[in-house]
């Protein structure tokens, strides 16, 4: 249409992410007519991003992600203006200011943090988001507009799932509980930063020892060869400490025993002694290409290896850990990439696993769980990249009565593949873009502002830059410019509890906590409370006046997160949120008067009558014959060209 | 031939759409061997698609792609407004002898004068069908870029199943219109199984 060739010439777009959905993203909007883009992207191309970010080759490994985007771009649009930031959009540069030169902004993000953050961003600049996310075959595309319709976090999003640690350390039920203990306590403690705090049982005790006594497992013996330890770590972890967790009978009342595994136990005298062929088939030089399946001929990652073949692996790979990348031994993360890393996990968690009863999972499917990855396919970025333009489009022209979010379902929902929905108005009570005050219940004599900045400000309110004030007191911020005494200042105030702060912090106080780059303010209502229970509040406060976010498994106890919040939150929306008798189709009305948002209706039955069930259900219709009718977008044929004259609608 | 399975190199690029639909479906895929014919934007995005995907091969060829067409007769009895629009300009270009989509908001009152026609036969109402809706239809004769990728998203996931042999196809007419955003599944097969 011709308006619209002008908005989007004359448009001013920022893309934020330039991977799955982006890369489809810039290619449909460049093909659009758009002239003016600006993409922020921090991560460099890897390997397995080619089956779906085409812009981008093999040879770019390595590189920028919106570099390359926009070179690829500009080859077949030249006339184009595109401007690449390798960088993170919480970068404090990408300030209101900056956003505020945008007409609209489109997200293609993999994570909840930065959602939540460039939606505050959006809320201060006064410019529409439009977001998005898609996994496997589901998608979704969202209009947020300030005022008009609910902000992105007016509907709690569902946070990274978390484990309790006594089911990590003590009770796993469940294969991904294994590879949390493999990943973030085994891998952590014996290849990661020592004097970091473990929940692994690290000391051997007699019954004479006491504490001071105790040796730590995990030093190396004087005259212990590689092999050696390995066994006798192998030993330690998944037969003493079994042993040990066994020996509390109240633990196993109502759960299946765990079995402790012992090297003896698995692996025949003569394969203990010559495990793998190191120096044979390894390529030289490189250390990731060091790889416990090569050396013992494991080929295939979908294979789901016997204990023998686990316990094999595990000890391998851990001996070529010590021999060939042994600098690295300290400092080592896990990286799903990291081939050796992954091998090591995967058996460790088998053994642990095959210990309690678990069924055992191939390196294929334990890497996806442990490296939390997505899966990911071309066609649906490739659709939610065209519905993402549709969108902007129709927030370019202001078109705010024909905003719609659209869910991609695998399978249709009443004939539709493609399902829009009207946006809700904003949610009142969302403390994000409603400013609703919120309430904290806590020990103010027993927890530390710490306490309160990580778990409260940063954790919950996502928060990245915060400042804390007690009226004009303030008690604690972040920032480049502050002078060293306010820094030891702050990071003293960090350490006292709530109640003994220089402005001290008792029932009935009000804190102001702010982010000054996301302009957002909170006003906490602090009460004093004694006690929580240990299991069902173990975080020691409660914030309320907001909505929690569904988080599946917590039973109360302290928790474990599963790595970084990438896959849940790149995920489309849970469907059960748009079932197939809730959804609220409403038709287009023909007035020319703007519908007005509704909140959503539970109960259906009042609901406004679907396009297709109006038919289906002979509702009628409510208009007269001579008026177009739009309740329906169907029509009833009869049969043949007799030319009988025409039957009534349906009714 | 080459290997039956799959290279390292391969599992690395397709990780993680093997996730999504098995090491044996993407298997299939790389023996496959896809032919396509006339070549505008959503063909030219599902060409994109199905080469992410992993084919064997791919065979272009630009030639004017053939209407199909069933008799009125045979058509569901419940069907979308925009589909009946489309039979009616498609009626039309025949009548005409015009080719697909060569046409214009001038062939209004032709069309107009069809639509009654065609209403009358099988009987809904001409003001179901609003004149809006096939001025629309006969002035959209240049391709939309963002509907070119949903329409070649569609289609790559189609074409990927039906190689793979892992989903159900859609049955059996897709059809996306921008203006309500709705992607609907029409099932216009000749099995007469609605009520």
């Amino acid at each position: 249409m011709a308006s619209d060739l002008s908005v989007i010439e004359g448009a001013k777009l920022l893309m934020v992410g330039a991977g799955g959905i982006g890369c489809e993203l810039l290619k449909t909007l460049a093909l659009s007519g758009f002239k003016d883009i600006h993409i922020i992207d921090m991560d460099t191309i890897e390997v397995s991003n080619l089956n779906r970010q085409f812009l981008f080759r093999q040879s770019h490994v390595g590189q920028s992600k919106a570099k390359v985007a926009r070179d690829a771009v500009v080859r077949f649009r030249p006339q184009i203006s595109i401007t690449p930031y390798h960088a993170n959009v919480k970068d404090p540069d990408f300030n209101v200011d900056f956003f505020k030169q945008f007409n609209v902004v489109l997200n293609g993000l993999d994570n909840l943090d930065a959602r939540r953050h460039v939606n505050r961003l959006c809320l201060a600049a006064d410019v529409p988001l439009v977001e998005s996310g898609t996994t496997g075959f589901l998608g979704q595309v969202t209009v947020h507009a300030k005022g008009k319709t609910e902000c992105y976090e007016c509907q709690p999003k569902p946070s990274p799932k978390t484990y309790p640690v006594c089911t990590i350390t003590s009770t796993p039920s469940k294969f991904v509980h294994c590879i949390v203990w493999a990943k973030d306590l085994l891998f952590a403690k014996m290849f990661g930063d020592k004097n970091q705090e473990n929940d692994l049982n690290v000391r051997t005790s007699d019954a004479a020892s006491s504490s001071e006594h105790a040796e730590d497992v995990f030093e190396s013996k004087k005259d212990e060869d590689i092999e050696q330890y390995g066994r006798r770590i192998y030993d330690h972890v998944f037969g003493y400490n079994i042993e040990v967790a066994l020996s509390n009978e109240e633990t196993w009342k109502n759960r299946n025993r765990p079995r402790p595994v012992y090297v003896r136990d698995v692996l025949a005298t003569e394969l203990i002694q010559q495990n793998g062929n190191v120096d044979k088939d390894l390529v030289a030089g490189d250390p990731l290409s060091v790889s416990a399946m090569a050396s013992l001929g494991l080929k295939n990652p979908q294979d789901v290896w016997s204990l023998m073949e686990n316990s094999r692996i595990f000890l391998e790979a851990l001996k070529l850990f010590f021999l060939k990348r042994q600098k690295e031994i300290g400092n080592l993360s896990f990286d799903k990439d990291d081939q050796l890393a992954v091998e090591f996990v995967t058996a460790a968690a088998n053994i642990r696993a095959a210990s309690f009863g678990i069924p055992l999972h191939s390196l294929f499917e334990a890497k996806g769980i442990a490296g939390n990855i997505v899966h990911a396919v071309a066609t649906t970025n490739a659709i939610i990249a065209g519905l993402i333009v549709i969108e902007a489009i129709k927030v370019l022209r202001k078109d705010t009565s024909n905003y719609r979010m659209t869910y991609c379902l695998e399978h249709p929902s009443r004939k539709m593949l493609l399902m829009p929905v009207e946006p809700f108005e904003p949610n009142k009570s969302c403390y994000v873009c409603s400013e609703t005050p919120l309430s904290l219940e806590i020990n103010t004599k027993r927890s530390k502002l710490r306490d309160f900045v990580e778990k409260v400000v940063k954790a919950k309110l996502g928060m990245n830059l915060p400042l804390i004030m007690h009226g004009q007191v303030l008690l604690y911020e972040v920032g480049d410019d502050l002078d060293e005494d306010m820094v030891a200042n702050y990071e003293a105030n960090l350490e006292k509890l709530l109640s003994e702060l220089p402005s001290p912090v008792t029932g009935g106080t009000i804190l102001t906590v702010e982010d000054l780059q996301q302009e957002l303010t909170c006003n906490i209502n602090v009460k004093h409370r004694e006690d929580f229970d240990e299991e069902k509040e173990p975080d020691g406060m409660i914030l309320s006046g907001w909505t929690q976010p569904p988080a599946a498994e917590k039973d109360g106890k302290e928790s474990m997160g599963n790595g970084a919040s990438t896959s849940s939150a790149s995920q489309a929306i849970p469907l059960e949120t748009i079932g197939d008798d809730d959804i609220e189709i409403v038709p287009v009305v023909t007035e020319g008067v703007a519908p007005e948002r509704k909140r959503k209706l539970s109960d259906t039955s009042n609901a406004v009558t679907s396009d297709l069930s109006s038919v289906e259900h002979g509702t009628s219709s409510k208009k007269k014959p001579q008026e177009i009718d739009d309740d329906s977008d169907v029509v009833m044929l009869e049969d043949g060209d007799s030319g009988i004259s025409k039957k009534k609608r349906l009714r | 031939m080459g290997n039956e399975e799959l290279t390292e190199q391969e599992t690395a690029l397709y990780d993680r759409q093997i996730r999504v639909w098995g090491v044996d479906a993407q298997r299939r895929l790389s023996k496959s061997h896809i032919l396509v014919s006339g070549l505008r934007g959503t063909v030219v995005e599902f060409c994109k698609n199905i080469v992410l995907a992993g084919v064997g091969s791919l065979t272009l060829n630009d030639d004017r792609p053939d209407a199909i067409a069933i008799p009125w007769r045979s058509l569901p009895k419940r069907v979308s407004k925009l589909y009946f629009a489309m039979r009616v300009l498609e009626r039309f270009e025949e009548a005409e002898g015009r080719n697909p989509g060569e046409t214009s908001t001038a062939d209004l009152p032709i069309v107009l004068k069809l639509r009654k026609d065609l209403c009358e036969a099988h009987s809904p109402s001409e003001a179901q069908i609003p004149d809006s809706l096939l001025e629309r239809l006969l002035a959209s004769t240049t391709e939309f870029p963002p509907v070119c990728a949903i329409i070649g998203g569609i289609l790559g996931q189609e074409v990927i199943k039906a190689i793979s042999g892992k989903g159900d196809p859609l049955k059996n007419f897709f059809f996306f219109d921008a203006v309500d955003g709705k992607g609907i599944i029409e099932d216009i097969s000749n099995t007469n199984t609605h009520s």
